[in-house]
């Protein structure tokens, strides 16, 4: 049901009448993300099946604050979001006020003794990390992009970037929240008058703000958030030039003392073993996959075009590097001292010989030498994940967190199993078997790893088919009692047997019945039912819970 | 003489636990009715000692049938800050016979400790597996790894502290309604041996899915649910260590270093200490407490750099030498001795659990602390008001012990000030008291925040936030619908 102009009213007299809009110009604009195409009702290449009521951009935490305060008091339901990457950005149900935080943009301060930084929710990683490398700091950039907000990243969203080896998982690097709780109260985590921290006192509501998975907007609204960063012990810009083989540009001058590395192993067992090895030996700034050589080959090209991939295979440089390789690592080495860097050095290259790993011939020279050097960095670096969409259709099966070892049961041989049979199906991308993707966090204490996959948006047969290995890939983890399907980064999307909610509800029991306390901390926290409850939990259906 | 009430509980409890496991005779509920803090005696009318988790839930759910207060306790006398003193009476369920390490896993540097256990306990199989827990400075002897660790007490070692919450990761709970929860990557599926079997280790403390209950368990002060085991995140043992002092007459040029040593990665354990602290914490009794504070410079700076599996010489050598350039950029110099005071001597002390005296009372035989959270460059902020206030009670300032730990890759800091008095001197003790509420008052008021707030200044600290209380409130009635756990405590 549309707003009522008397309640459009009451929402225009808080923003303005510039900042509030229902045209269907407007609305339109907020159906239509990544990954839409696998919500029901929409086919491939078409819009969610539900606009927005509204879309409304508060300028202020106060605006937002009245803004949620009206919505209880009209029974509006709202769903914020900040720079949203993909469709769970927006709601899933029907009459929804979006509350777009575009227009609170600012770096409100950055701290660099003690190492953060405090954003509003606009504020994208690639403009927090320009600032903050000028003192001496860096943030840890989402997988998803440096385009992506840093505020939602931390308080709402997903946890995994490029630079957790060194940095943490995101869901680790939120210090004091201001947050506007769904019933319209505001508190501060933390101190009222400080940021250095988020927790206390006493209990730390940061357990209620998110856990793996951040609430993705139906727990209230985060409107300040400090973000921990941590040392950068590069330059305090990156200059770059025009050039390069795959990005339009590449550094223009090395980075000093870093160094970035590819490291083959021959099997997922060797890998694991050099991943533990390089944890303990704590001389990696950043650990990390992208898949296999035809895998990363495919993604690499995809910043170029369709084309260039095809170019690469005829000229035999795929086929050449698949048979050399297996399954890579990356590492990027960076240190503070010449004297850090030399026993980084030094340490890197003994673990690589114990484990059995090597450093491809092709590597150590030009292009792909150039290439690691020159244009991998930047990659690493400024987190550009737009190669990843290739095709004009990325997917992950699911993202899992857990020990090395684990992940790789799950994820190694049998990932590779289930993807060549949907290359062979000719539903996706052929680009070999190996396509997961990793980072590692804490030192290797425990890595984020997921099973990705091109296939064509627009395409019913190819989508249909990605929709049959989710449920697949899913399923065979549930069999397996593998046990990483309730720590899957809930992209809230559903597959060929159910949907995202009907799988949840169905996992609950065997993760501590977790749907169930969240509806009653849902309950607890949104008595009225207004923050948008389609992306949490297990979406509407938790209404009928008996709790 | 027992009440009928007790028997009743007793029986009650005794069919639960078995009648070894419960007593309610006063001579042993009056050792939980009290600590070393100024919270007003009140003994529980039983203690219950269950031996499994099965038994703690059937605890739980006993006392929500029958309304009755449980306070967990899982560390061994002396308790100092209150939180385990019964507010209303009831049960304590006291966890230390639950003291199994359950499992040490040197590949995932993770190990698994039911609450009973101790950093007595842990320690020597962690090391013979190669690992070690960076835990709290010098924690007192019975001090449980699982009590530590849910009060948030600093870790030693600021660099390897990613979040507030580590080193926790998962942790088994029985929450105030009586079911059971296993939080983070441990929620499922299977227990822990399942787990184990596929590669698990119980260490990614997130969720599961989209709330982080271990940070609701930490903090509560037994208020939220029974933690039954935890796993903790460990690092690799040393197998060369060099501890350097850094000392100089104020604080700033030490506070400098710690930023740029901790952001920088150099060196494991660093701690800031007054030279009054670092007396308590070397010395092996009063005398050599006094004669170490007469001697030590104002304000020393503890680090220690460490080698470990790969290259440690190496490694060593080269921290070393990047530790002293930075202590030159800040007018600093390292140093392996301070005043009679050795490094060797004070590393072994530092490394050593459990140690007596215990280091708050090493000075005069006990002590009081006031803590909270800042940031390096405030703490300076905080010192005249302690003194000040300390002075205006006729407490010499001169005795009071500083303590600074660096948090959280250094974004925050741990201030802490001990006063030590003698419990013999009902005078000196009744001083101390004064002072103990004084300075509190004072520190609260200058906007000092006290992120663990146990029970001497509950009140204050959520006077002043009444914007956290109601989602507190929130958050207990979701796991403890009935209130039986530890009411009265934080602002439940």
């Amino acid at each position: 049901m549309p707003l009522s102009k008397d309640v459009y009213r009451v929402f225009e007299d808080i923003v303005g009448e510039k900042n509030i809009s229902d045209a269907d110009v407007i609305l339109d604009a907020y159906t239509f993300n990544w990954l839409v195409e696998f919500h029901p009702g929409c086919a491939p290449g078409k819009y969610l099946q539900n606009r927005p009521l509204a879309v409304i951009l508060p300028g202020s935490a106060g605006e937002v604050q009245a803004i949620v305060r009206a919505c209880n008091r009209y029974g509006v339901k709202y769903k914020p979001s900040s720079t949203a990457y993909g469709s769970h950005a927006f709601s899933l149900q029907e009459d929804v006020l979006h509350i777009d935080l575009k227009r609170m943009n600012r770096i409100i301060d950055i701290d660099a003794k003690n190492g953060f930084a405090v954003v509003e929710p606009y504020v994208p990683w690639c403009q927090l990390n320009a600032e903050a490398m000028k003192v001496g700091l860096f943030g840890t950039a989402h997988q998803a992009g440096s385009q992506a907000s840093a505020l939602a990243n931390v308080t709402s969203g997903w946890g995994m970037n490029t630079m957790g080896n060194h940095g943490g998982h995101n869901a680790k690097n939120a210090l004091g929240v201001e947050w506007v709780l769904p019933d319209g109260e505001m508190i501060r985590l933390g101190p009222p008058d400080a940021w250095f921290t988020g927790d206390g006192p006493g209990p730390s509501l940061r357990g209620v703000m998110r856990g793996h998975v951040g609430a993705l907007g139906g727990n209230g609204v985060y409107t300040k958030c400090a973000v921990k960063l941590h040392h950068w012990p590069g330059p305090s810009t990156i200059k770059t030039a025009p050039g390069g083989v795959f990005s339009g540009y590449k550094l223009a001058e090395p980075l000093e003392r870093a160094r970035v590395y590819m490291v083959d192993t021959p099997d997922y067992e060797t890998l694991a073993d050099l991943m533990y090895a390089l944890g303990d030996a704590e001389v990696c700034y950043a650990i990390m996959r992208v898949g296999g050589p035809e895998h990363a080959f495919a993604i690499l090209a995809g910043a170029i075009s369709n084309q260039t991939l095809v170019d690469w295979h005829e000229a035999g440089m795929v086929e050449a590097a698949a048979n050399e390789w297996n399954h890579p690592l990356i590492a990027l080495l960076y240190a503070e001292s010449d004297r850090e860097f030399a026993y980084q050095e030094k340490v890197f290259h003994q673990v690589v010989e114990e484990c059995g790993a090597s450093i491809p011939v092709a590597v150590q020279v030009s292009p792909f030498k150039d290439l690691l050097e020159e244009e991998f960095a930047i990659f690493l670096i400024g987190n550009d994940t737009h190669w990843a969409h290739h095709g004009g259709g990325f997917l992950i099966s699911a993202g899992y967190m857990g020990t090395t070892d684990s992940v790789i049961r799950h994820m190694g041989y049998p990932a590779e199993k289930l993807k060549m049979r949907y290359v062979e199906r000719k539903g996706i991308l052929a680009d070999g078997p190996d396509s997961t993707y990793h980072n590692s966090f804490e030192h290797n204490a425990y890595i984020y790893k997921e099973l990705e996959f091109h296939y064509d948006a627009a395409n019913a047969y190819s989508v249909e088919e990605c929709r049959r290995l989710v449920a697949e890939e899913r399923d065979t983890n549930r069999e397996q009692k593998d046990g990483f399907e309730c720590q899957d980064i809930g992209l809230c999307l559903g597959d060929a047997r159910m949907t995202i909610q009907e799988r949840f509800a169905e996992l609950g029991p065997l993760y501590g019945d977790f749907h169930i306390w969240q509806e009653r901390m849902k309950r607890a926290f949104d008595p009225n039912d207004v923050a948008d409850r389609s992306t949490y939990g297990i979406g509407t259906a938790a209404r009928n819970l008996k709790v | 003489m027992k009440s009928a009430k007790s028997k009743n509980l007793e029986g009650d409890l005794a069919a639960i636990v078995g009648a070894e496991f419960v007593s309610s005779e006063p001579g042993e509920t009056a050792a939980y009715g009290a600590d070393r803090s100024y919270v007003p005696r009140k003994n529980p009318d039983a203690v219950v000692r269950p031996q499994t988790r099965e038994q703690v839930r059937a605890v739980v759910r006993w006392a929500n049938r029958t309304r009755t207060p449980l306070v967990p306790v899982s560390s061994a006398p002396p308790r100092f800050r209150g939180d385990t003193v019964p507010a209303a009476g009831g049960v304590v369920v006291d966890l230390s016979g639950m003291n199994k390490v359950l499992r040490v896993d040197r590949r995932n540097r993770v190990m698994v400790a039911e609450a009973g256990a101790t950093f007595e306990d842990l320690a020597p199989l962690a090391e013979a597996a190669g690992l070690r827990m960076v835990g709290p400075l010098l924690p007192k002897a019975g001090k449980s790894i699982l009590a530590s660790v849910l009060e948030r007490e600093p870790g030693i070692a600021p660099r390897y502290q990613w979040d507030v919450s580590d080193p926790l990761c998962c942790m088994e709970v029985v929450f105030g309604n009586g079911e059971f929860f296993r939080t983070g990557e441990a929620a499922g599926p299977g227990g822990l041996e399942a787990q184990w079997k596929i590669g698990g280790a119980q260490k990614f403390p997130c969720g599961p899915h989209q709330l982080d209950y271990h940070r609701l368990v930490q903090g509560a002060q037994g208020t939220m649910g029974v933690a039954t085991w935890a796993s903790i995140k460990c690092e690799l043992l040393p197998s060369v260590s060099s501890l350097f002092f850094l000392c100089h007459d104020e604080l700033a040029p030490l506070v400098s270093y710690a930023y740029k040593a901790v952001k920088r990665n150099v060196g494991e354990e660093l701690f800031l200490a007054n030279g009054k602290a670092l007396a308590m914490m070397a010395a092996a009794d009063a005398d050599q407490a006094a004669r170490f504070a007469h001697g030590f410079p104002s304000w020393v700076l503890v680090h220690v750099i460490n080698g470990f599996e790969r290259l440690p010489e190496e490694r060593v050598a080269y921290q070393t030498a990047d530790a002293a350039d930075l202590a030159q950029d800040c007018g600093l110099a390292l140093k392996k001795r301070v005043d009679g005071l050795g490094s060797a001597s004070f590393l072994k002390r530092l490394r050593t659990p459990g140690a007596k005296p215990y280091w708050k009372h090493a000075a005069k035989g006990a002590s009081q602390e006031i803590f909270f959270v800042t940031t390096m460059d405030r703490a300076h902020q905080y010192l005249p008001i302690v003194f000040n206030e300390a002075s205006r009670a006729g407490y010499p300032a001169s005795d009071i012990g500083v303590y600074l730990q660096p948090m959280v890759q250094g974004s925050s800091c741990h201030m802490e000030f001990v006063l030590p008095f003698d419990p013999e001197d009902e005078r000196d003790a009744e001083r101390v008291r004064e002072v103990f509420f004084s300075v509190s008052r004072a520190l609260l008021a200058a906007g000092a925040f006290f992120s663990r707030p146990y029970p001497a200044w509950a009140a204050d600290v959520y006077r002043a936030r009444s914007d956290a209380v109601i989602p507190l409130r929130r958050v207990k009635s979701v796991f403890d619908p009935n209130g039986v756990m530890n009411p009265g405590k934080l602002c439940f």
